[in-house]
């Protein structure tokens, strides 16, 4: 079966908020993206019309209001790409693809999601944890969010999730917990414990913090779902530019998957960081 | 007017349209009919297939440059049998012309890859890419015309399905190799590959590629492929397919009037993925505009001194 990606319609930029220094919500409208897209999910978007910045930018899908319409990212103003996006205007449309990539997943038996987000790698992890907090069962998931950030300023400043436990990290301390999002996760373990298998833990951010976590993982005997970052071309398989090596590896070949078609989201224990 | 007819003929095979994709910016077409639909192509051009499976150089394989990228991807593909076994049952209901392309690192290795590709149903053409800048051997082999032409005519002697010769532009004559392809008994050439580049990240002083040198594509490398193509097309009697940066209907017309039979077109598909589809509507548009029946009527056109 072939699932078809939209790529006639543009996105229309309907809203945007600034939530720190560097961090915007933007909010498009798109039928096709709002009604698809899936927690893990992520949207190519095309900055510009000429040729600079040449490749579109992938950008995980933050949240979807179906209803309206509507999609949003959450954007950080790092680059020529991201500032183009932080300067587009109310109506202003891009060329865009998607929903692309595969979605997170909670086994059924399961009944804790703990989610570490570190910086940037926050969006499709928030967006899973407003998903998981819908599902309706006798005993409903606890959700635990972690969010790291490197002081109170870069915090990104996002609505709470009634029914989802968050915390804090800094790496300065200015608020809440005083380290990394692992060391939290760690602290937060040694007063949890929760159940090995009636629990998933899900992590995007970073590249180092992704290894320190993938490592507390394995450490721990989770099972675990990490969400990664990769350069990418195409966004939806012909390019094969966006590689990650995976397991198993044998002499004299490595195995490499495809972050944008066979993830974005894998398996802790399939990826090498 | 009547729509203008599009078709066009390489190798006796006649292709519904001049646009194809180009190889290794299309996989092996399971992927991009998820975006468009393959049956509008003039043809689909596979991803470079070897005889054993190769698994492709490590992250960052890619770098953006100004209009247009770098890559070192390395060849990644499934090898020839897994290729067979998992992908041709798709790409022969496509209903495009399928052109597998083959890579080896000595003429053995095209050899035994172009032999067991030439009995599978559902192949119209085999293109051999004599030209990746990715792999030592290709650019060292590509670049030379003794080399060229003994691979070609390796592969002719043993194999039915019309040859395409893919030409590197990493030589200060990419004619001569166009001529020793000819002589060697290729159908058609198609040029250019990429070109050999690289880019240094200047806060930590190391290469942008894993590889140190990637290939250079997309529009910054358009006016080079373009004169490679008229300078081949008047030197050689097989038809040429012109490939380099190609992104609309205006570049296909271009390439045409420089004697290109047909292009490809590759890097353009990143950015917008139905830019082939985009490509031929603006290429019926200019033909109707400038009321010219047939696209074969623009091919060489161009007025040369």
């Amino acid at each position: 079966m072939i699932r078809h990606i939209t790529t006639n319609k543009p996105a229309r930029l309907v809203h945007t908020t600034s939530i720190n220094k560097t961090l915007r919500i933007l909010v498009f409208h798109h039928l096709q993206i709002a009604r698809n897209a899936r927690p893990g999910q992520f949207v190519q978007i095309l900055t510009s019309i000429g040729l600079e910045p040449f490749l579109p930018r992938p950008m995980s899908v933050f949240s979807t209001q179906p209803r309206e319409g509507t999609f949003a990212i959450l954007c950080a103003v790092i680059g020529p790409a991201t500032e183009r996006l932080a300067r587009l205007a109310i109506g202003d449309e891009l060329p865009i693809i998607g929903p692309l990539g595969n979605v997170f997943t909670f086994p059924r038996n399961c009944e804790h999601a703990v989610l570490v987000a570190g910086g940037v790698g926050l969006p499709p992890l928030d967006f899973w944890a407003r998903r998981l907090n819908t599902i309706k069962r006798k005993n409903p998931p606890e959700i635990t969010l972690l969010i790291g950030a490197r002081s109170n300023t870069e915090r990104p400043r996002i609505a709470k999730i009634n029914g989802v436990r968050r915390w804090w990290s800094t790496d300065d301390g200015s608020f809440g917990f005083h380290g990394n999002v692992v060391q939290l996760l760690q602290h937060l373990h040694t007063e949890n414990r929760w159940p090995i298998e009636k629990t998933v833990i899900y992590g995007c951010g970073p590249r180092p913090m992704l290894q320190a976590l993938q490592k507390w993982i394995i450490e721990n005997d989770y099972p675990g779902q990490l969400s990664l970052e990769e350069m990418m071309a195409c966004g939806f398989g012909v390019c094969s530019g966006c590689a990650v090596p995976v397991r198993p590896a044998r002499e004299g070949y490595e195995k490499y998957k495809r972050v944008c078609y066979d993830g974005p989201v894998f398996d802790a224990r399939e990826v090498f960081l | 007017m009547k729509t203008p007819d599009l078709r066009v003929t390489v190798a006796g095979i006649a292709l519904a349209n001049p646009v194809l994709t180009a190889s290794g910016t299309c996989g092996t077409g399971e992927e991009l009919a998820r975006v468009l639909d393959l049956k509008k192509l003039g043809g689909f051009v596979t991803k470079s297939i070897s005889v054993e499976p190769r698994s492709g150089h490590p992250a960052p394989r890619l770098a953006e440059t100004a209009a247009g990228m770098l890559n070192c991807i390395g060849l990644q593909n499934v090898g020839v049998e897994q290729f067979i076994a998992e992908k041709m049952d798709f790409l022969r209901t496509s209903g495009t012309r399928v052109i597998v392309n083959v890579v080896g690192r000595q003429i053995v290795d095209y050899v035994a890859c172009a032999q067991r590709l030439d009995r599978i149903p559902g192949i119209d053409f085999l293109e051999l890419n004599l030209s990746c800048p990715n792999v030592q051997e290709g650019l060292d082999n590509g670049a030379n015309p003794h080399w060229v032409n003994q691979c070609v005519s390796a592969v002719r002697t043993i194999i039915k399905l019309p040859l395409i010769a893919k030409l590197t532009p990493n030589t200060h004559d990419i004619v001569g190799l166009a001529r020793a392809a000819e002589d060697g008994g290729a159908d058609a050439v198609s040029a250019i590959n990429t070109l050999l580049g690289t880019a240094i990240d200047i806060e930590t002083r190391r290469p942008r590629l894993s590889n140190v040198t990637g290939g250079l594509s997309g529009p910054a490398i358009k006016p080079v492929a373009l004169a490679c193509v008229m300078k081949i097309a008047r030197a050689v009697k097989i038809p040429v397919i012109g490939i380099g940066g190609i992104c609309s209907g205006a570049d296909v017309v271009e390439f045409l009037l420089a004697g290109a039979t047909a292009v490809q077109i590759g890097t353009a598909t990143f950015r917008r993925p139905t830019a082939c589809l985009e490509a031929i509507s603006q290429l019926r548009e200019y033909l109707q505009t400038h009321k010219i029946p047939r696209v074969t009527d623009i091919i060489g056109a161009a007025k040369l001194p």
